[in-house]
């Protein structure tokens, strides 16, 4: 499995190579050139992040990260809910009417930066830039929503040679889309570890980070109380300050969710790309761990429990890597629980 | 102005019990109230839709739309469905299903029963809320509808106006770019030449929209639309708040306790009224009405008398 690494806006050449040099396999970002936010603002975004921290906003920059990244892919994200019109072929009188609008020259500036891949969420903004820009690798945002192989298929007939997996997708649906539509898609990706959204971006129509930092729907800061008739208010469950933690936790929910422990399950599945978000925050302390469970995978392959840093003559539990994954993340309590789990034990059994 | 067609969205299959009156009558004023306490936000909204009045709203209603597009522990089961499409035919009602984002674990539990209901009743509307099932529909015999999950418009936009306008670039004015944000957050999706090509290519016969307060910028011809209020789906999926509560940590039920149970999310930041079911949260649109009925092309309405549970 391969992994994909997201870079915020204000990534440099030495943090690619940081990252390259940490297992990034391929890499994605966001574009908001001038011509963009000269006629939007960063409130209106191609790619559903709306502050400027989170955007390469300059075609000298994107060039230097994309021959920082080579030979790694760098795609991007192009995933805004619904495009306009006037956004692709400019209308009104801004920039000029009837020439190719501010959506479209951030694909044609991207590819001719070294960009290779776009990002899109829906099929039919994917037919357009597969018929538009067919030598851009065209990959199904997880935001666009695939929790079928049916959709998987259909997107496949429209150019789309990879699909992102929504958070949400529970492992045995993503496992059973991919065996469905394996014979016309070879590319699927799942997030493995990163920014804990509490609700589903495939979902979310609301803004990405609503107010710095994600304040709409930190799930550090919201909090639910339950209203049920007779039995009155009630405040549910949830992490946050009030909540005592252990040691090592606060650092693990810095990590947002998690799918360490599942990787093993993704590989099986037939998951080729593990997705780190990154253009929020600093993904390297996430992909530094989710580079050391592949090893341990690759150790396991080769089943030499000393690798997997287990002690010689300890019962192998029924799942050492399992084991490995809790020992890397350090945080115990989180684990049993599954609150942070993007797969959960109990659902990929 | 075209004939518009008034249409009740039924997301709980028990909901029938002791709505005799409307199912006689099909207005929308003998709609029974929901047997659990109804919130302030419902309150609110049910006194709107009084107020709007059968000047702006047609004065019978024709339609049924039967299922939750929510969540995957409240899909109906065929039974469920078949009944109350039953019920719903024998009272004159023309028949909607309402389908959610269909996993692969449920999708062939989906088409069997489009396929049982296209048996029964002939080609009904089947709203889909993925593009997976959406494309599978026309050659079950169903008509598509592209669903409110599939009308993907900013909930709650920020704009430079309402914000800081500290992206501005010098020497533009905030106004003009504010404008210019408002056109592209209002236009349709499905106004797009490459969505017009999407919809074609599944057998589109019509989109579910909302109501968002940026409003809408429709073309005179092109798929026909309907409407949902009172209520806007803002964002949903992920975990799920009441099931975790009474789930006591086992993630493998649901006892459905959404059904009688609002949360009051609180958000650090200032925004619209919100109301949380289960794992979807809705603002009250009510509102926001005024700005859409006269729009032509919206030639349905779907009133949601509660909160969709």
């Amino acid at each position: 499995m391969r992994t994909v690494v997201g870079l915020p806006g204000t990534s440099d050449s030495r943090y690619v190579e940081s990252l390259k040099a940490a297992g990034a396999d391929e890499f994605f970002l966001g574009f908001v050139p001038a011509e963009w936010h000269r006629a939007y603002g960063f409130e209106v975004s191609p790619n559903r992040r709306y502050r400027r921290s989170q955007q390469v906003t300059d075609v000298g920059r994107l060039r230097e990260l994309c021959e920082a990244a080579a030979p790694c892919p760098v795609a991007v994200t192009f995933n805004e809910h619904v495009l306009s019109r006037s956004a692709w072929r400019a209308t009104g009188g801004f920039p000029s009417v009837g020439g190719p609008g501010p959506a479209y020259r951030v694909l044609e500036d991207s590819l001719r930066s070294g960009v290779t891949g776009a990002i899109v969420a829906g099929p039919g903004v994917a037919a357009l830039v597969h018929r538009e820009f067919p030598d851009l690798a065209l990959h199904m945002s997880g935001d666009g929503g695939v929790y079928n192989a049916a959709a998987c298929r259909f997107l496949a007939e429209l150019g789309v040679g990879r699909v992102i997996f929504p958070r949400e997708l529970p492992y045995p649906d993503l496992a059973a889309s991919i065996a469905g539509a394996s014979d016309s898609m070879r590319e699927f990706e799942a997030f493995v570890m990163g920014e804990p959204c509490v609700y589903d971006g495939a979902r979310c129509f609301t803004e990405h980070g609503y107010a710095f930092p994600c304040d709409f729907c930190n799930h550090h800061s919201v909090r639910h109380v339950a209203e049920r008739g007779r039995e009155g208010m009630r405040p549910l469950p949830s992490v946050g300050p009030g909540e005592a933690l252990e040691a090592g936790e606060a650092d693990a929910l810095r990590l947002g969710r998690c799918g360490l422990c599942a990787m093993p399950a993704l590989a099986e599945a037939g998951i080729s790309h593990l997705k780190i978000p990154g253009r929020a925050s600093i993904a390297l302390p996430a992909l530094r761990l989710v580079k050391r469970m592949l090893e341990a995978m690759e150790a396991a392959a080769s089943a030499d429990a000393r690798e997997l840093g287990l002690e010689p003559g300890s019962p192998l539990a029924d799942d050492p890597l399992e084991r490995v994954a809790r020992r890397l993340l350090a945080a115990p309590r989180l684990c049993s629980e599954g609150r942070f789990c993007y797969f959960p034990k109990q659902e990929r059994t | 102005m075209r004939e518009r067609q008034l249409a009740l969205h039924v997301c709980d299959p028990t909901w029938f019990q002791g709505q005799k009156a409307f199912l006689a009558s099909h207005r929308l004023a003998d709609v029974a109230a929901p047997a659990r306490p109804v919130t302030d936000v419902e309150e609110s909204s049910a006194l709107f839709l009084r107020g709007l009045g059968e000047a702006a709203l047609p004065s019978q209603c024709g339609r049924l739309y039967l299922g939750n597009e929510f969540c995957p522990y409240l899909a109906w089961s065929l039974d469920e469905t078949l009944s109350a499409c039953e019920l719903a035919v024998d009272c004159g009602f023309e028949l909607t299903l309402v389908s959610g984002a269909v996993r692969e674990s449920a999708f062939a539990a989906a088409v069997g029963q489009v396929r049982s209901v296209v048996e029964r009743f002939g080609a009904v509307e089947v709203v889909a809320n993925d593009w997976g099932f959406l494309a599978s529909l026309a050659s079950l015999g169903a008509r598509p509808v592209a669903g409110r999950l599939l009308f993907r418009s900013k909930r709650l936009p920020r704009l430079s106006r309402t914000v800081l306008p500290d992206s501005l670039e010098p020497g533009l004015s905030d106004r003009e770019v504010f404008d210019r944000q408002l056109r592209e957050m209002s236009e349709c999706p499905w106004d797009a030449p490459w969505e017009r090509d999407a919809a074609a290519r599944v057998g589109l016969v019509r989109a579910d929209l909302e109501m968002t307060p940026q409003g809408l910028r429709a073309d005179a011809e092109g798929l026909p639309l309907s409407l949902h209020l009172p209520f806007t789906f803002v964002t949903g999926g992920g975990a799920c708040p009441v099931a975790r509560f009474n789930r006591r940590g086992s993630l493998s039920v649901c006892s459905r306790r959404c059904r009688d149970t609002v949360i009051r999310p609180s958000f650090p930041v200032r925004t619209w009224n919100l109301v949380q079911v289960g794992q979807t949260v809705f603002m009250p649109s009510h509102s926001l009405a005024p700005h859409y009925l006269p729009l032509n092309r919206i030639d349905r309405l779907i009133v949601e008398p509660a909160l969709p549970m």
